[in-house]
């Protein structure tokens, strides 16, 4: 059965799940640049991107009979393979605390994964960019060197030469900023 | 540490910026089922989940989706590795090799690194775990989680209650094909965490599920009163 572009995520894993090539082309065109830009944002490396794009599509190719839509949309699935798989390849580039590679923050919570849900791509994006537009700047430096670098808070701490408590209470003052100011398919309560 | 505590760490942890002391009593205390702490973390993790959008746009290149599609194609359907089973056969060596340093990778980081509770947490949070409800009658008594990273069945049983006096409830692993196989004795927890855990159970596709029978002998060849069972 041929794959529109107008079905939904959960139709478009089924039809992969079955083995149909033109449905993971469907999902690589309606997800593919946002796992390139997370990925490319993670790493600054365009060919290292490529290949987590490449990892992230195909290990959805083999699981996808396995997908269960109760436990997470397939955008959550993808960027957070996208993130555990760039966060290990930033990690191997420098030394590290012993332990740090398993942290796996999303995998951490059995009602699934977060409910990440979007019409668009530009809509959801502006919306974020918004959001965080509403941070402080100090605030907003905590999110993005633990999300974006992988740094943990003490060596967030270490970077800003802010105190640890400090950096706690950035990262939750950030986090509750950011859940005021989004939408509901984007892990607000607005 | 009491939950109070831990009401600090959902933001941190959303974001993977727990240092391990923290990160690793934390996940400890999520296992154990804490249910506050678990809808404050999704809480958490739903709000950071949205930073991925934060990423500057960028277009792939195009070659990149052929060269995706063709990978796809090289690999088809046929030769698609099931669940704990990777069709080496199918692969060249160099990939084959790759493929096996990264199963062993898996395996060294779960056992070194990973306690039953957070691997718990770990697969039940993953929409491609393959999981089996496991009933007595109608009622849910407990679940099997299959590990194909860490090749092992997790298995948590709620609601099995002690067993009749001078018996032990004995775990089966149900192959698709053959008679069921004892794993041996299960050791119930108080809480809700992993009960037992069946190491190497074989590939995924070849196992029907697991069942929980009532034995005098633990060691039996063969099940004598099976109280539930559940399939994959």
């Amino acid at each position: 059965m041929p794959v529109s572009t107008r079905d939904p995520d959960e139709a478009l894993v089924r039809a992969i799940a079955a083995g149909e090539e033109s449905a993971l082309a469907s999902a690589y065109d309606r997800y593919g640049a946002l796992v390139y830009a997370l990925a490319r944002r993670f790493l600054r490396d365009a060919s290292a991107a490529e290949e987590i794009v490449q990892d992230v599509f195909l290990e959805l190719w083999r699981r996808a009979r396995l997908f269960d839509p109760r436990h997470g949309t397939l955008p959550a699935f993808l960027v957070t393979l996208a993130r555990s798989r760039a966060i290990d390849r930033l990690r191997s580039r420098r030394p590290l605390p012993a332990g740090r590679e398993t942290s796996d923050p999303e995998r951490s919570v059995d009602e699934g994964l977060p409910p990440l849900e979007f019409a668009s791509l530009e809509d959801a994006r502006a919306e974020v960019l918004r959001a965080l537009g509403t941070l402080p700047s100090e605030e907003r430096h905590v999110v993005e060197l633990a999300y974006f670098e992988g740094l943990s808070q003490s060596e967030i701490a270490e970077r800003t030469g802010a105190p640890l408590g400090t950096v706690k209470g950035r990262a939750r003052n950030a986090l509750r900023r950011l859940r005021e100011a989004l939408p509901k398919g984007l892990g607000g309560e607005r | 540490m009491t939950r109070a505590r831990f009401e600090d760490l959902y933001d941190l942890h959303a974001l993977g910026a727990l240092d391990p002391p923290d990160r690793e009593a934390f996940e400890a205390h999520l296992a154990s089922g804490c249910p506050e702490c678990r809808e404050g973390l999704a809480r958490a993790l739903a709000t950071a989940a949205a930073l991925a959008l934060a990423a500057p746009p960028a277009e792939p290149p195009s070659a990149l989706r052929d060269r995706l599609l063709q990978r796809v194609r090289a690999e088809g359907p046929a030769a698609r590795p099931s669940p704990g089973r990777r069709a080496s056969r199918f692969l060249p060596l160099a990939l084959a090799a790759s493929l096996a340093a990264l199963a062993i990778l898996g395996v060294t980081r779960l056992l070194k690194l990973e306690t039953p509770g957070s691997r718990l947490v770990a697969l039940r949070s993953d929409p491609t775990t393959p999981r089996a409800t496991i009933k007595r009658g109608e009622e849910q008594v407990g679940t099997a989680f299959f590990d194909r990273e860490g090749r092992g069945i997790l298995v948590v049983a709620k609601g099995l209650g002690p067993p009749e006096p001078g018996k032990t409830f004995v775990l089966w692993v149900l192959p698709k094909a053959g008679a069921p196989r004892n794993v041996g004795a299960m050791r119930l927890q108080p809480r809700e965490e992993v009960d037992a855990i069946v190491r190497e159970p074989g590939p995924f596709g070849e196992i029907a599920g697991v069942a929980v029978s009532e034995e005098a002998d633990p060691s039996t060849g063969a099940p004598t009163k099976v109280v539930a069972a559940g399939v994959f």
